[in-house]
């Protein structure tokens, strides 16, 4: 694919556009319609990135720009999607599945969500449920700097609108799936969720992202979740979607005053993942947590772009990001803490730690700060190497063989962003596909 | 709190030092640039004809370039025409053959700025270019250096006479295309200095090159080009200053060092050009490239900075680590403060196999400043066992003021170990409590802070008032030159010489050759302050320190590190005394 090909597509993506057509829900306000206008001009009109522009230095789209998506065909077949997945769920959990980026209300779990808890999807939301959340859907994604969340904006079909009651603590979590299954085509989806926790409610969101093994799929996530005063949310991400598809995803996250929001990504398959990742603290006393961890092996390539807001005074903000590549995989991370003048005291702090399993694996990481108030700590780290020498030497000088040491110390290296999960059904599927994943992992299962 | 704001708000508000201007006859090109000034420029300098050529070559590259827009800095549009590229006193013009014949009115100012020029006055050690505006005024010790066959000379003079050295390697690590600035540089620079040193030689004193903008309407643009062959070592110091005036001043320069097997070169700048006034008016734009070429096997290549001044600074020296197992550094401290904005930081790029790079860069802001660390650490495929460490701490003095961290990690090779630290803090109020509840004041206690907060590139520096113009310009007033610090292990010792001790005869103190006091108390080796308000750098109250066990002159009053009174102990007289 050469530059011109690529740069002649970035500029007339109306073509492209044409073939997934238009997006239009049933009882959609005035409001949204013109939302959507707004998106698909600023999409129109700067085109696919290129990789000249800063942000998409090291993540070349071309492959999408070129490749012809159209919309999954509309009949679902409940049954096979029901099989696959099967091994997907969470147990305790309450499920809300999308198949093909549209909800399907017999995989979900039946009954009602629990207590203080209201789902909606956006494709059967009734007007007086729009009333309730048209206003705020689409309102804090940034549609003019992220490209595909202005695609999003613009044709997306379905959705979750999670709402907690002001003061709910709710035990069960909620989890969303969205299914990509494999079809002939190319498809896009292009999920929306906005999760809305009222003043002090306490609850976990689950986003699982799957698809079939094999499948070109582009999925652009739009997630946006306000966590008002006092709320505290725990949000765990996971995407495991085909190895040939196209994952660029958006999570916008505001926490209000003295609210509390953690947040894990977990990125393991797709083979170019692009997590968009937008935190502000817009109140004083919160904090963020924002957590993420790839494995890559392959071509696969792992993108966090991650800006976290500090807009008022006392925010803590900690960012922990862990990365394994294997093979010809690649890593990117860019992070920028932006420190308002008015944010003193804040409290930052943004790691980036990587572990190159193969000499043609490469990390790009691009950690950034820029503070413009004075009374501030604000410190970034960010490593890139292969496993310790010295670690490896002492295990082996305990009689456990060179393949198994390099296994233990992959698997204690990404387990440590593993075991920060809280939702044990989860942390139990990620540790078995971390297993699975890491070279000789039979040997570290007879360890831990 | 309101005793620390009003103390620093009363640094921040210090003037300029530097900001006389010399009335000497100038002579100067009309402003703006086409070839026909480039061709003048060159026959002006009597230069051959590739050199002719290759400056056209460089104009018309820069004639189609755009001025680069990505760093982190805010000025009005830099008209190109409406600068001199030419200008230079008119008593120069018949190239004086020695000092004698240099206007006195020259000499008075580099002798006003602290530059020894005069050998036989100037303290061993040292050897000084004197570069004003466009042109060289002087250079010391060249006899001396020849007998080790070190070239040390004006880049003109360089260009008639060595041109076999200047041809291989000018523009072989920042070629004429290389940016914007560097273009221009190429196409118009006027001066600068040129150092060779011979395989083998330890170049025997510091090589130290001084700039000064004098003109109105005109912009500096110095080449400088240091070539250490095989096993050779040379240490050099460059320093600037400029007048004060409401009108924004260009300087861009271009350094180039080549470093073949086993050669080490050390640069050190103190940058103090005048950065602009209060609300922003006037200073200089320094706009420069530095690149180092660690070529050889083993070789070194160190950059040390201390920037204090320039309305606005872009300048990222770097290293290309070719050769295996070469070695690169960078130590910086960068201060702005009212209205200045820096946007400074280096590049590693590692090349050879087990190649090593340390970055050092300690950023200070105050008053409106905003400092920007921009590095880049690119370890390709070939660099196998590549070791890196970044460092990259922020001060915030004030609260409106910014400090801004990008660095750029790029590894392409899985054997390389690389780390990366940033932070940013404020001089605590808790620090400050702790120090007056010490009887420290807090203006001492700042100084202190600071000091601490810089002192891993201090440590690395000869130069003991890189300290001192530093706490000037962004704290305190005074500033405690820790001994042990100022002579580090690399550093010439300071050589008693006969005639050094002549001209510090035993029973002289401090008091009585203020300028100095800095290097005294830099060669003792053990020290204490009698009280803790004592200031060590700052001229008549020095005598209140006391050095135990060094009254004799040859340990305590002999001058340290020359380069130490070369450049900044002018400035390290403190207003406040």
């Amino acid at each position: 694919m050469s530059e011109g090909a690529v740069s002649a597509e970035a500029q007339a993506p109306a073509a492209w556009l044409a073939d997934l057509g238009e997006a239009r829900l049933d009882h959609e306000p005035e409001s949204v319609r013109a939302m959507r206008a707004r998106g698909l001009e600023r999409f129109s009109e700067r085109g696919f990135p290129r990789p000249n522009e800063e942000d998409w230095r090291f993540t070349n789209v071309a492959a999408v720009a070129r490749t012809r998506f159209l919309r999954p065909p509309a009949g679902i077949d409940t049954a096979a999607a029901g099989r696959a997945l099967a091994s997907a769920g969470l147990a305790h959990c309450h499920e809300v599945v999308f198949v093909d980026g549209r909800h399907v209300p017999e995989l979900s779990s039946p009954g009602v969500p629990p207590a203080g808890v209201a789902v909606h999807s956006l494709a059967r939301a009734r007007p007086a449920d729009w009333e309730a959340f048209g206003a705020e859907l689409g309102r804090r994604a940034d549609v003019v700097n992220r490209p595909f969340a202005a695609l999003a904006t613009g044709l997306f079909e379905d959705g979750a609108v999670i709402d907690f009651a002001p003061g709910a603590v709710v035990e069960t979590p909620v989890h969303l799936i969205f299914w990509s299954s494999a079809h002939a085509q190319p498809t896009a989806t292009f999920p929306r969720v906005l999760v809305r926790a009222g003043e002090n409610a306490r609850a976990t969101v689950v986003e699982s992202y799957r698809g079939a093994a094999r499948g070109v799929t582009l999925v652009c996530p739009v997630t946006e979740l306000v966590a008002e005063a006092g709320a505290a949310i725990d949000h765990y991400k996971l995407q495991h979607e085909s190895l040939d598809a196209f994952h660029l995803a958006l999570f916008h996250v505001e926490a209000g005053r003295g609210a509390n929001v953690s947040s894990q990504t977990f990125s393991l398959g797709a083979a170019i993942a692009r997590h968009d990742v937008q935190a502000v603290l817009g109140g004083e006393g919160a904090e963020v947590t924002l957590n993420g961890l790839y494995l890559v092996r392959g071509r696969q390539l792992a993108d966090f772009h991650m800006r976290v807001d500090h807009a008022r005074a006392h925010t803590t903000s900690h960012e922990l990001f862990k990365g394994v590549l294997d093979e010809r995989a690649r890593g990117v991370f860019n992070g920028r803490i932006h420190v308002h003048p008015q944010a003193q005291k804040t409290d930052a702090k943004q790691t980036s730690r990587n572990l190159l399993l193969s000499a043609e694996a490469l990390v790009n990481a691009n950690p950034q700060l820029e503070i413009f108030a004075d009374d501030v700590r604000c410190t970034h780290g960010s490593t890139v190497g292969q496993l310790d020498d010295q670690a490896i030497f002492y295990l082996r000088s305990r009689g456990i063989g060179l393949e198994a040491a390099r296994s233990l110390l992959t698997y204690a290296f990404a387990a440590d962003i593993v075991e920060r999960t809280r939702v044990e059904p989860l942390r139990r599927q990620l540790q078995e596909f971390l297993l699975a994943w890491i070279p000789h992992g039979e040997v570290v299962r007879e360890a831990v | 709190m309101t005793t620390d704001s009003q103390t620093i708000e009363q640094l921040a508000n210090r003037e300029y030092q530097f900001g006389f201007v010399t009335d000497v006859e100038q002579d100067s090109f009309p402003p703006g640039l086409d070839e026909g000034v480039v061709r003048r420029l060159s026959a002006l300098k009597g230069e051959p004809d590739w050199m002719t050529e290759w400056r056209l070559k460089a104009l018309r590259h820069w004639q189609g370039m755009r001025e680069p827009t990505w760093a982190n800095v805010r000025y009005s549009p830099i008209d190109y025409q409406a600068i001199s590229y030419y200008s230079a006193p008119r008593s120069l013009a018949k190239s004086p053959k020695s000092l004698a014949e240099v206007d006195p009115e020259l000499l008075r100012t580099y002798e006003k700025l602290g530059i020894p020029l005069h050998e036989r006055e100037a303290l061993a050690g040292v050897a000084v270019d004197a570069v004003f505006d466009s042109v060289s005024v002087a250079t010391t010790f060249k006899a001396k250096l020849a007998e080790q066959g070190v070239l040390f000379c004006p880049m003109s003079e360089a260009i008639r006479e060595h041109p076999e050295l200047v041809r291989r390697y000018l523009g072989s690590v920042v070629p004429p295309g290389d940016n914007f600035f560097a273009a221009l540089n190429s196409a118009v620079f006027s001066d600068g200095s040129f150092v060779f040193v011979p395989r083998g030689v330890r170049c025997p004193m510091e090589l130290s090159t001084y700039f000064r903008i004098n003109a109105r309407n005109t912009g500096q643009f110095e080449r400088t080009l240091i070539v250490a062959e095989a096993g050779a070592h040379v240490s050099y110091l460059e320093g600037c200053t400029a007048p004060m005036r409401d009108e924004n001043q260009l300087h861009a320069a271009v350094v180039e060092l080549v470093a073949l097997d086993d050669a080490s070169i050390k640069y050190s700048t103190v940058q103090n050009w005048y950065p602009g006034d209060k609300e922003g008016r006037g200073g200089i734009y320094n706009f420069v490239t530095k690149r180092g070429l660690a070529k050889g096997r083993r070789s070194k290549i160190s950059w040390t900075q201390v920037e204090t001044g320039s309305a606005i600074t872009w300048k990222y020296p770097s290293c290309i680590l070719q050769g295996d197992e070469s070695v690169g550094e960078f130590y910086s401290v960068a201060v702005t403060n009212n209205r200045q904005q820096a946007d400074t930081g280096t590049k590693m790029i590692h090349v050879g196999r087990r190649t090593r790079s340390n970055i050092v860069s300690k950023g200070i802001s105050a008053g409106h400043g905003q400092n920007t660390y921009r590095g880049q650490v690119k370890i390709l495929k070939s660099a196998a066992d590549a070791r890196n460490f970044s460092q990259c701490d922020s001060m915030l003095i004030g609260d409106q003021c910014g400090a801004h961290t990008f660095p750029y990690i790029d590894v392409q090779n899985p054997t390389a170990q690389m780390e990366h630290e940033a932070s940013t803090s404020k001089i605590g109020e808790d620090q400050i409590f702790y120090c007056n509840q010490r009887g420290i004041d807090t203006e001492d206690a700042v100084s202190m802070i600071v000091n601490g907060f810089c002192k891993e590139v201090f440590s690395k520096s000869a130069i003991c008032t890189l300290r001192s113009t530093t706490t000037r310009s962004c704290t305190a007033s005074t500033s405690r030159c820790d001994p042990a610090r100022c002579t580090p292990s690399w550093a010439p010792t300071a050589r008693a010489s006969p005639r050094s001790r002549r001209s510090w005869p035993a029973g002289t103190n401090t008091t009585s050759a203020p300028a100095k006091c800095c290097s005294t108390a830099a060669t003792c080796s053990r020290w204490r302050p009698r009280s803790a308000r004592a200031r060590a750098c700052s001229s008549p109250s020095s005598t209140r320190w006391r050095f135990p066990a060094c009254r004799t002159p040859t340990s305590c009053a002999l001058p340290s590190t020359p380069c130490a009174s070369t450049v900044a102990c002018p400035s390290s007289t403190p207003s406040r005394s």
